[in-house]
């Protein structure tokens, strides 16, 4: 037994130890007759610097209570009966550490569930749960003034169920928008009109820029008609 | 006692307690080793005659020993130990027919006024007398020591300080507390080893 491994057992039976360390020294001082004797000089030590009571310095009290507790009946012996009485404890907080952790499951369930009917009921206030499905799209070539002073392609006959719906962009490329055709060049408003849609049909095409903006029809005054 | 203090000393009982659990009744030994002597003071306030005031302390352990299952380690078990011994002590006082103390003994109280002067009575005279050169021998031995090694013993023994405490009160590193302690626990051993044998 060397110095360090005494200096060790002095600061356990001053329980200067640390957790590991604590229970390494437990281990050994159970093991060794020889540790538990060295532990026994060092409490009587301490009991004789605090003047403690005679009776105090006499190991037969323990040995007293030792005796008494190996005189017990085998059902309150530790190493026998009372063991059993421990595991049906352990089981028991075992049983209640799984509880926790279903409960805790339950609870982030709940919330989780909350989190995404808010953030799906979100979503369907702005319209963003619509599919962005290909939809045809007006032919910017077919604009023709009506007689209400509102100028329509093809996109002001289409069904407003189809109008609702966002415009798709894969089936639109910029090479696809025809001219205007030259009875239209004349008229200001018109060719306004044809180059905002051109730049619409392009842009359209991207998701990132004006992906539903639609042109139903706009006031021209009456003298412009063609 | 330091909160620091508290909590290794709870974890050292608490293995302790863990093994007598799984069986290694030798490890109640050494927590009956360890707390016999606050316990049979704490029992002796309450219980004037020595000898019963022994028996009732043996008695609470032998308690405390059955009903170790109900013991969860929310406090430690020296606290636990003390409220055995109390409602042992004032049990065995309804038993007697006696008149229970007014108020309830603070344990530090219980440690610092105890009579120990009855409690020696109950030693045979030849325990008496090996107790008294018991101490006569230790208190030699701690005059002889070196003065480092004095005060580090007294402040933890006495004092009941930690290594920490100690440390900061005589400005050096905790393991050289520690390798003090050890040290002048060892000289006084070596003196008391004859008497011992």
């Amino acid at each position: 037994m060397g110095n360090s491994y005494q200096e060790r057992l002095s600061a356990w039976a001053d329980d200067e130890l640390g957790g590991f360390e604590t229970r390494r020294m437990t281990d050994e001082v159970l093991k060794s007759e020889a540790l538990r004797s060295r532990l026994k000089h060092y409490q009587l030590i301490g009991s004789a610097i605090r003047d403690e009571p005679a009776v105090a310095l006499d190991q037969s009290f323990s040995d007293r209570v030792m005796a008494e507790i190996a005189a017990l009946p085998e059902e309150e012996q530790w190493d026998l009966g009372m063991e059993t009485e421990v595991s049906a404890t352990d089981d028991s907080r075992r049983g209640v550490s799984w509880l926790k952790v279903l409960a805790g499951g339950a609870i982030a369930a709940s919330v989780a569930l909350i989190s995404l009917t808010v953030l799906k009921s979100i979503h369907s206030l702005s319209g963003v749960e619509q599919p962005l499905a290909p939809q045809p799209v007006a032919d910017v070539t077919d604009i023709k003034p009506l007689h209400d002073n509102t100028v329509a392609g093809t996109v002001a006959s289409m069904p407003p169920s189809d109008l609702a719906k966002p415009v798709s962009s894969p089936s639109i490329a910029p090479q696809a928008v025809k001219p205007i055709p030259p009875a239209m060049q004349g008229s200001a408003n018109a060719r306004l009109l044809g180059g905002y849609l051109a730049t619409h049909a392009e842009h359209a095409a991207r998701r990132t820029m004006l992906p539903r903006a639609r042109i139903m029809g706009f006031d021209i005054p009456v003298d412009e008609e063609p | 006692m330091s909160k620091g203090h508290e909590n290794t000393a709870r974890s050292s009982d608490e293995e302790l307690i863990k093994r007598v659990k799984a069986g290694e009744r030798q490890a109640f030994d050494i927590l009956v080793g360890k707390y016999q002597s606050k316990i049979i003071t704490l029992v002796s306030r309450y219980v004037k005659d020595p000898h019963q005031a022994l028996d009732v302390s043996q008695e609470a352990f032998v308690k405390a020993y059955k009903g170790l299952a109900t013991f969860r380690g929310d406090s430690a078990f020296y606290t636990w130990l003390y409220r055995i011994a109390i409602n042992t002590a004032k049990n065995h006082l309804v038993a007697e027919g006696r008149r229970q103390p007014d108020s309830a003994i603070d344990v530090q109280d219980a440690e610092q006024y105890a009579d120990y002067h009855e409690l020696k009575d109950t030693a045979t005279p030849e325990s008496m007398l090996l107790s008294e050169e018991i101490k006569l021998t230790v208190s030699s031995a701690i005059k002889h020591l070196p003065e480092d090694l004095k005060i580090a013993i007294t402040l933890r023994e006495l004092e009941g300080l930690t290594y920490e405490a100690i440390a900061e009160a005589m400005d050096c590193p905790i393991g050289t507390v520690r390798s003090r302690i050890f040290r002048a626990r060892e000289a006084i051993g070596k003196v008391l080893a004859p008497l011992l044998n």
